[in-house]
C-alpha cells in the first residue's frame, strides 16, 4: 500500500490501515522518542500517544510533504510537549555547547574492551548527554536518513542551524572520544584488523 | 597520519550514528495500540450516538409537554392539579424510561463492544 492509499484509508477511519501505518513507521517514532526524551520508561506511552495523534490529525495532512516527514513533525512536537511538561530538560535555543558532561567513570565498562560494539555504545552515550536539539538532528539525519530540508520541515529549525548542529555534534563526539580514549589511534587500527 | 586517523575516526562515528538505540520496541506494540484506538473510537461512537438519541428523546418530550400544556394555557389550574395528583406515576414512568434508555443504549452497547460482539 503506498502512502496516498494509506492516507485515504486512514481518513475513512480504517483501523487496518492504522495497523499498517504503525508497522511501517514505528521505528521512526520509537527512535525519535528514545533519543529526544532519553527515557525508555515513557517511550512506549509517548509512541502510542503520537500514533493516536497522527490518526486524529490525518485530515490535516495535505500531501505537500512525505508522510514520514509529517509523522516526524507530529512526533517532534509531541516530544517537545512531553519534555516541557516533565521539566526534566531545558529546551534552550542557544545552541552552542563546548563539551558534554560524561566522565570516564560513567563509561568505564565500555572502555575496558574496545571493540566496534562498545565504540558504538560509547558514541550513543555521548549523544545521550548532548542537548535535545543535537540529539534530534543527529538521529533524523544519520539514523532516519532525512535530508536537511526534511529536518527543517520536521523541527522548524532553519537549514543552516540543522547543518551547524550536525557538524558541531560530530565535532563534540570526536573530541569526547579522543578525551575518553587517549590511545584511540591504536584502537582504530586494531578495529580495522578485525 | 593525522588525516588518516581523522577519516578512520569519522568512519567509525558514522557507523555508530547509523546504529539504532539499544532498546527495541516491544513486539506487542502495534496490536496493543490498535486495541486502544478501537476502544477510543467505540467510546466516541457510543457517546455521539447517545447524544443524538438523547436529543431526539428530549425533543419529543418537549413537544409532548407543549401539546399537553397548550390546550390548558388559559386555565392551567386543572392541568397542574392533575400533574400534582399523578406525580408518582408520572415520575415513575419517566424514571423507568430514562433507566431503560441508558441501560439499553449505553451499558449494553458498551458491554457488547468490549466483548467484541457486533451489534
Amino acid at each position: 500500500m503506498d502512502d496516498v492509499a494509506l492516507v485515504n484509508a486512514l481518513k475513512s477511519g480504517n483501523t487496518n490501515a492504522f495497523r499498517f501505518l504503525v508497522d511501517k513507521y514505528r521505528n521512526l517514532v520509537w527512535h525519535m522518542v528514545l533519543r529526544m526524551t532519553n527515557r525508555q520508561e515513557d517511550a512506549e506511552d509517548l509512541c502510542q500517544e503520537i500514533f493516536i495523534r497522527v490518526f486524529k490529525q490525518i485530515d490535516k495532512f495535505r500531501g505537500e510533504s512525505k508522510l514520514s516527514t509529517w509523522i516526524g513533525s507530529v512526533a517532534y512536537n509531541a516530544c517537545v510537549d512531553h519534555i516541557r511538561k516533565s521539566k526534566r530538560e531545558v529546551l534552550s535555543t542557544a545552541g552552542s555547547i563546548g563539551s558534554v558532561d560524561l566522565a570516564k567513570s560513567d563509561v568505564s565498562p565500555l572502555l575496558g574492551n574496545l571493540d566496534r560494539n562498545s565504540i558504538t555504545k560509547l558514541v550513543h552515550r555521548i549523544i545521550e548527554k548532548m542537548p535535545v536539539q543535537y540529539r534530534t538532528v543527529i538521529t533524523l539525519f544519520h539514523l532516519e536518513e532525512f535530508s536537511y530540508r526534511e529536518i527543517e520541515e520536521i523541527t522548524g529549525m532553519p537549514e543552516g542551524t540543522v547543518k551547524s548542529y550536525l557538524s558541531r555534534g560530530r565535532e563534540i563526539i570526536r573530541v569526547k572520544m579522543m578525551e575518553l580514549i587517549p590511545d584511540i589511534q591504536l584502537v582504530l587500527f586494531e578495529a580495522d584488523k578485525c | 597520519m593525522e588525516t588518516e586517523l581523522d577519516s578512520k575516526l569519522d568512519g567509525m562515528i558514522d557507523k555508530a550514528l547509523r546504529e539504532p538505540p539499544d532498546y527495541i520496541i516491544p513486539d506487542s506494540f502495534t496490536e496493543e495500540l490498535v486495541r486502544k484506538l478501537e476502544k477510543q473510537l467505540a467510546w466516541k461512537e457510543l457517546l455521539s450516538e447517545f447524544g443524538l438519541k438523547s436529543g431526539l428523546v428530549l425533543a419529543s418530550l418537549g413537544i409532548m409537554t407543549i401539546c399537553l400544556i397548550y390546550p390548558a394555557k388559559n386555565d392551567p389550574a386543572p392541568f397542574i392539579q392533575w400533574v400534582a395528583n399523578n406525580r408518582f406515576i408520572l415520575s415513575g414512568i419517566i424514571g423507568v424510561g430514562i433507566f431503560t434508555f441508558i441501560f439499553d443504549q449505553m451499558v449494553l452497547k458498551y458491554m457488547f463492544k468490549k466483548s467484541g460482539k457486533v451489534l
